[in-house]
C-alpha cells in the first residue's frame, strides 16, 4: 500500500510539469503583454507612469526574454513560494488569491460531501423501493437535475429569489462582512450563504450519483448470494448493508477522482453567475486583462488541487476495495 | 532425428513464463511458470487428450501451439508432407499461411461467434481471408460445411442469436473445418454445454475425425469426456506433464498418484462403492511459487522424503507410457 | 361457423408467429437495436423532439418571423403577444395578435405594455416579411408565418433592442445545436484515432496516450476553456470564432471518447470471436473494422450522444461568460448573456425563454442516449 502511494505521488510529478507548461502556454497565447497594454492606456490618459517600477518588474520576470526563459523564471519563483506579481491588483499574487482559493476549495469539498450525503441514501431508497411512487419521483427529479447545467440552475435560482421572494441570493457574505477580517461571526455568515452555491454546484452530480447508486445496488441485489442470505433468514436491513451496499459504493468512490475536477470547474463558473468572491470571477478578469501571473497561478493551483484530489480518491478506493491490487 | 514419420506435431521442452512485477520500480521479481518444460507428440489421425485441473496451463499449451502467444522457450514442430514447420519461430507474416493447418474450437459457443455476423459470414471468414474460394464457390462451401456439422444450410442468413448453444458449437466446428486443417485444437469444446448436448457434439467431433482424417488435441478438465474421445492422454499438473499414456493405460493402469486421484473423482453409474475412495485435499500449487521436489508432493498420499527434495521428470516405464514419479515402479495404483 | 374461423385464426397465428421468429432470426443488429430502442417510449418521443428542433434549426430563416437582428425601436422589451381566437367581436378560425402599446409607469418609470384589441392582426401562413438569403443561396422574403404590414407578431416578446425573441431563439438553435454536432465529430475523430491506437497496439503508444489522457483529465475543464477562449483575438470574424470555439471544446472532449474507445477495444480484443478471426489468418485491419468497430460502434454512439449535450452546455456557458461566441452571432449562450442583469431578468422574464429550450434539448439528448444505451447491446438478455 505504501509503495502504491509513493508510486502514485511519483507519477504525479510529470503530470504536474506538463500541467504547468500548458497553463503557462495558455496564459501566454494572447499577443502582447499586460505592460504594453497598460503603458499605452496610461499614456493615453496623460497619467504619470512609474517607468522605473515597470522596468524593474519587466526585468525581474524577463518579459523581454524568450518564452522558455520566462517559463523557467516563473516556475523557479513558484518553487520558492513566489507566484509573481498581479499587475491589476498591484500586489503579489499570493496575497490576492489565497482566500479565494480557500473559498473555492471550501465550496467544492462541501458540495462533494453533500453529493454523497444525499445521493447514497436516496439511491438506496430508490433501489429498494423500485418502481414505487417515490422511486419514480426520484428518477424524474434526477433526470431533470442531470440535464440542468450548474450555471443555468444558478440563474434560475437567482431569478426565483429576486422575482418571487425579492431577496438577492448572490454573494457569499452579507455586505457588512464582505471586506471584514475573518472572525467567528464572518464564518457564521459564510455558512448562511454557502448553501446556495453548494446546491448549485452539486445538483447535477447528485442526480448522476443517485442513478449510479440505484443501478449498482439493483445489480447487486439480483445476485444469488443475496438470495442465499435472504433464504438463511437474515434481516433485510442487515442483508442490505452487510455486502450489497458496500459493493455498490465502490464505483461511487472511484468516481470521486472525476467528480472533484468537475466540482472545481463547476464552482468556477457558478461563482461568476452568483458573483462569489472565489476564483471564478477573478480568473475571468485576469484572463481578460492579461494579468498573466494571476491567471497562471489560478490555473496552476486549480489543476494541482485536482491532481491531488484525484490521488486522494484513488487511495481511498484502494483502501476501501480489497479487490484492487496496488502492487 | 529419427522421428516416426507419422508424427504431425512434436512439442519439445516448451516453456511459457509470465513475469511478475512488483514494487516501486516494477522490477521483475519472479515468473509464473504456466507451461514448464513440456514435451509431447501427436500422430496423424489420433486424438491426444490433455487433462488437468483449471489453471494448470493446459489452455496455454493450446494457445502456444496455435501461436496465439509466443513461447518463452522450446520447439513446436509441425510435420506437413515431409516438410517441417518450426512454428515456435515463425514471424507474423509466415504465420498466416500456416494458420490454415491448425484451427481452434472454443469453449464458449456464445463469445466465440460474432453476434453481428451471419452464419455465412462467420463460417466463410477463414475462406475469405485466405482467398481459398471465390465468392460463388464460397456459398457452396459454407453450405457444405453446415451440412457436414449437421446444420440446415437454409439457415445461412441467420445470425447467431437464432441458435441454441449446441447449434452454435456446431457453427464453431464448421468454422474450424473451413480451411481443411490437419490439426484441430479443441479447448474444452463441450464444457459450456448441457450434458445431453455434450454427447452430440462429441459424436460429431468423432465422426468428422473419421471422415476427414483429422488430428485432435483435445483439452478438457472432464475425464469422462477425455476417456470417450482420446486415443492417448496426457495429464498435466502445475505446468508440467506428469503422465502420458494410451487411453486404456491411463484409465485402467494409472502410474501417477495424481492421475489416480483424478480418476477417483470421476462419477460412475455402477452401484458399487469405491473401496479406495478419497478426495484430493489442499489446493493446486501456485505456479509462481511451486513446492520443492515433486510439485505434487504436498497433496500426494504416497509421498516420501525423496519427493520433497528431488525433482522429477517424465520417464518411459513401459512402451508408450511415460510417468513423472519417483515411486512409479513401487506403487500399486487403481484405475477405473 | 365460429369454430371454423377459430381454427383458421389459430392456424394463421401459428404461421404468422413462425414468420415472426424467422424475421427475428435473420434480423440485422441494426434492426434488433431499433426494435429495442422503440420500447423506450421516452427516448422515442425525445428523438422526435430533437428531430423537430433540428428541422427548425435547418430552416431557421424561413421558420422565424423576423430577421433575428432586426430592431423594432418602438417595441423595446415588449412582452409576449398572446394569441387570440376571438377578435373583432366574434370567433375566428384564424388566430390573431393584438397590437401592443406602452405607457410609462409614473412610479417605476418603466414601460408598461397593454394590448389594443381594436388593432387585431390575423396570423397568416407563408407571409411576406424581412428579406433573407436562404442558406446563402437565394434571396426571398417568404416566412412560415407572419402578419400584415403595420402589425407585429412577437410570440416570445422582444429584448432590450426590440429584437424578436422567437426569431433569435430559432437563429440561436442553429448555432447551438450545430456546435454540439461539429464538436462531437471532431472529438470523435481525435478520440477514435488516439483511443484506437492506444487500445489496439498497446506498448509505448499506449503509455504516451494514457499519460496524455491523464493530464487532460486532471485539468479542470472550465478554467482551461476560459484561458483558451480568452486567447482568441477580438478581431477574428464570427465564423472563425465559431470554429475556434468548436475546436477548443473538442480538444477537451476527445478525452472521454478516447477512454471509452480504448477500454472497449481492450475488452473486445480479447473476445473469443476476435481471437477466432486472428487464428483464421485475418489481418489486423480486418479484425478492427469487421469485428471490433461494429461491436463497439453502438457503445460509442451512446457515449457520443451523451457528450453532445455537454458540448451545448459548454458553448452556452462560455458565451454567457463573454468568452465564447459574440454578437452578431446569435447562439443560446449569447442570448443568455443578455440576462446577466438580474433586475432586467426579473422584469422581463421572457428573456429567460432560451433556458427552457436548452433544458429541453439537453433532456431529450439524455433520454435518447438512455434509450440507445439499452439498445446498444441487443444480445443481452
Amino acid at each position: 500500500m505504501i509503495s502504491y502511494i509513493i508510486r502514485r505521488i511519483f507519477y504525479m510529478i510529470p503530470t504536474l510539469i506538463i500541467i504547468s507548461m500548458i497553463s503557462f502556454a495558455v496564459i501566454q497565447l494572447p499577443p502582447g503583454d499586460y505592460l504594453t497594454t497598460k503603458i499605452a492606456q496610461l499614456q493615453a490618459q496623460d497619467e504619470l507612469v512609474n517607468i522605473d517600477l515597470i522596468e524593474a518588474l519587466r526585468a525581474e520576470y524577463g518579459l523581454d526574454k524568450p518564452v522558455y526563459v520566462q517559463y523557467g523564471k516563473w516556475i523557479w519563483n513558484i518553487l520558492h513560494g513566489n507566484f509573481g506579481y498581479s499587475w491589476e491588483w498591484q500586489k503579489p499574487v499570493e496575497e490576492v488569491i489565497g482566500e479565494r482559493i480557500l473559498l473555492t476549495a471550501i465550496i467544492s469539498f462541501t458540495a462533494t460531501f453533500m453529493i454523497y450525503l444525499v445521493a447514497i441514501p436516496v439511491g438506496i431508497f430508490s433501489a429498494t423501493n423500485k418502481y414505487s411512487v417515490g422511486d419514480y419521483l426520484v428518477t424524474i427529479i434526477a433526470f431533470v437535475g442531470l440535464a440542468l447545467p450548474n450555471f443555468l440552475l444558478a440563474l434560475l435560482l437567482l431569478f426565483i429569489g429576486y422575482a418571487v421572494f425579492d431577496v438577492s441570493l448572490a454573494g457569499l457574505f452579507s455586505s457588512e462582512f464582505a471586506n471584514a477580517p475573518w472572525s467567528a461571526a464572518k464564518v457564521g455568515d459564510l455558512l448562511k450563504h454557502l448553501w446556495i452555491p453548494v446546491i448549485v454546484v452539486g445538483t447535477t452530480s447528485t442526480a448522476g450519483r443517485i442513478r449510479v447508486m440505484r443501478g449498482n445496488l439493483l445489480d447487486e441485489l439480483n445476485k444469488p448470494y443475496v438470495m442465499a442470505a435472504r433464504a438463511k433468514g437474515l434481516s433485510e436491513i442487515k442483508l442490505l448493508f452487510k455486502y450489497p451496499v458496500r459493493v455498490a459504493l465502490n464505483p461511487l468512490i472511484s468516481g470521486l477522482s472525476v467528480l472533484l475536477p468537475q466540482m472545481i470547474s463547476g464552482a468556477t463558473i457558478t461563482a461568476v453567475v452568483l458573483g462569489l468572491p472565489t476564483t471564478g470571477p477573478m480568473l475571468l478578469g485576469a484572463l481578460r486583462s492579461q494579468d498573466v501571473y494571476l491567471a497562471g497561478a489560478f490555473i496552476l493551483l486549480l489543476c494541482t488541487l485536482t491532481v491531488i484530489s484525484t490521488l486522494l480518491s484513488d487511495i481511498l478506493l484502494a483502501w476501501s476495495d480489497p479487490r484492487i491490487q496496488y502492487e | 532425428m529419427n522421428e516416426p514419420n507419422d508424427t504431425l506435431l512434436s512439442v519439445e521442452r516448451l516453456k511459457k513464463h509470465f513475469p511478475i512485477k512488483k514494487g516501486l520500480m516494477r522490477r521483475i521479481t519472479g515468473y509464473v511458470r504456466a507451461v514448464d518444460d513440456v514435451s509431447f507428440r501427436i500422430r496423424k489421425g489420433e486424438t491426444l487428450g490433455l487433462v488437468g485441473e483449471s489453471g494448470c496451463g493446459k489452455s496455454t499449451i493450446g494457445k502456444l501451439v496455435l501461436r496465439a502467444m509466443k513461447p518463452t522457450a522450446g520447439r513446436i514442430m509441425f510435420h506437413l508432407d515431409g516438410r517441417e514447420v518450426p512454428v515456435h519461430e515463425l514471424s507474423d507474416a509466415e504465420l498466416r499461411p500456416f494458420r490454415k493447418h491448425a484451427q481452434l474450437i472454443f469453449q464458449d459457443p456464445y463469445a466465440s461467434l460474432n453476434p453481428r455476423m451471419t452464419v455465412r459470414e462467420i463460417i466463410g471468414e477463414p475462406i475469405l481471408v485466405n482467398r481459398d474460394h471465390d465468392s460463388e464457390d464460397m456459398d457452396q462451401r459454407v453450405a457444405e460445411l453446415m451440412e457436414l456439422v449437421g446444420l440446415d444450410s437454409r439457415y445461412l442468413k441467420r445470425y447467431p442469436h437464432a441458435f441454441s448453444g449446441g447449434q452454435r458449437q456446431r457453427i464453431g466446428v464448421a468454422r474450424a473445418l473451413a480451411l481443411n486443417p490437419d490439426l484441430i485444437i479443441a479447448d474444452e469444446p463441450v464444457s459450456a454445454l448441457d450434458v445431453s448436448i455434450q454427447a452430440q457434439i462429441l459424436n460429431l467431433l468423432h465422426d468428422i475425425q473419421q471422415d476427414l482424417n483429422l488430428t485432435y488435441l483435445f483439452i478438457s478438465h472432464d475425464l469422462s469426456v477425455v476417456e470417450y474421445i482420446s486415443d492417448r492422454v496426457a495429464v498435466m499438473y502445475v505446468g508440467k506433464l506428469v503422465e502420458v499414456a494410451d487411453n486404456e493405460d491411463i484409465f485402467r493402469r494409472p502410474k501417477h498418484p495424481y492421475t489416480e486421484a483424478l480418476l477417483v473423482a470421476v462419477p460412475r453409474i455402477s452401484g458399487e462403492r469405491k473401496a479406495h475412495a478419497y478426495t484430493l485435499s489442499g489446493n493446486v500449487a501456485d505456479p509462481a511459487n511451486p513446492p520443492s521436489g515433486c510439485y505434487f508432493h504436498p497433496r500426494c498420499r504416497y509421498a516420501k522424503d525423496v519427493c520433497q527434495t528431488k525433482s522429477v521428470s517424465l520417464e518411459e516405464i513401459s512402451p508408450g507410457h511415460q510417468v513423472a514419479c519417483h515411486l512409479a515402479s513401487e506403487l500399486e495404483l487403481k484405475g477405473l | 361457423m365460429n369454430r371454423r374461423f377459430g381454427i383458421l385464426a389459430r392456424w394463421k397465428t401459428k404461421r404468422e408467429s413462425l414468420e415472426e421468429s424467422e424475421r427475428y432470426y435473420v434480423a440485422t443488429p441494426r434492426q434488433l437495436m431499433w426494435w429495442k430502442f422503440r420500447k423506450h417510449k421516452l427516448a422515442v418521443v425525445s428523438l422526435y423532439i430533437l428531430g423537430f428542433m433540428y428541422l427548425i434549426a435547418i430552416f431557421a430563416e424561413f421558420v422565424s418571423p423576423y430577421n433575428p437582428n432586426e430592431r423594432h425601436i418602438r417595441q423595446l422589451y415588449a412582452p409576449r403577444q398572446k394569441i387570440h381566437w376571438i377578435y373583432n367581436g366574434r370567433f375566428h378560425l384564424r388566430p390573431a395578435v393584438f397590437t401592443q402599446k406602452f405607457e410609462i409607469d409614473p412610479e417605476t418609470l418603466r414601460e408598461k405594455y397593454y394590448e389594443v384589441p381594436e388593432e387585431a392582426y390575423p396570423i397568416r401562413l407563408f407571409a411576406r416579411g424581412d428579406r433573407y438569403r436562404m442558406w446563402g443561396l437565394f434571396e426571398t422574403d417568404l416566412h412560415l408565418f407572419g402578419v400584415e404590414p403595420g402589425g407585429t407578431v412577437f410570440l416570445f416578446g422582444t429584448d432590450r433592442m426590440g429584437r424578436d425573441m422567437l426569431s433569435r431563439i430559432i437563429a440561436g438553435a442553429r448555432i447551438s445545436l450545430s456546435i454540439g454536432f461539429v464538436g462531437i465529430a471532431l472529438s470523435f475523430i481525435l478520440g477514435l484515432i488516439l483511443g484506437g491506437i492506444s487500445g489496439y497496439f498497446g506498448g509505448v503508444a499506449d503509455l504516451i496516450i494514457q499519460r496524455l489522457i491523464e493530464v487532460m483529465r486532471a485539468f479542470p475543464a472550465i478554467p482551461l476553456w476560459m484561458g483558451l477562449s480568452a486567447a482568441l483575438p477580438m478581431t477574428w470574424s464570427p465564423l472563425k470564432v465559431y470554429f475556434a470555439i468548436t475546436v477548443i471544446l473538442s480538444l477537451l472532449g476527445w478525452v472521454g471518447v478516447a477512454r471509452a474507445i480504448r477500454g472497449k477495444f481492450l475488452a473486445l480484443r480479447e473476445e473469443d470471436f476476435a481471437v477466432a478471426a486472428y487464428l483464421a489468418g485475418a489481418s489486423k485491419w480486418r479484425i478492427i473494422y469487421k469485428h471490433l468497430l461494429p461491436s463497439f460502434m453502438s457503445h460509442i454512439i451512446v457515449v457520443l450522444t451523451l457528450a453532445i449535450p455537454h458540448m451545448i452546455i459548454a458553448e452556452t456557458a462560455l458565451s454567457y461568460l463573454g468568452l465564447g461566441l459574440r454578437p452578431p452571432i446569435t447562439s443560446w449562450g449569447v442570448l443568455l448573456k443578455e440576462t446577466q442583469n438580474i433586475q432586467d431578468m426579473a422584469h422581463h422574464p421572457w428573456l429567460l425563454l432560451p433556458v427552457l429550450f436548452i433544458i429541453l434539448v439537453i433532456l431529450a439528448f439524455n433520454f435518447v442516449g438512455d434509450g440507445l444505451r439499452d439498445a446498444a447491446d441487443p444480445y443481452a438478455t
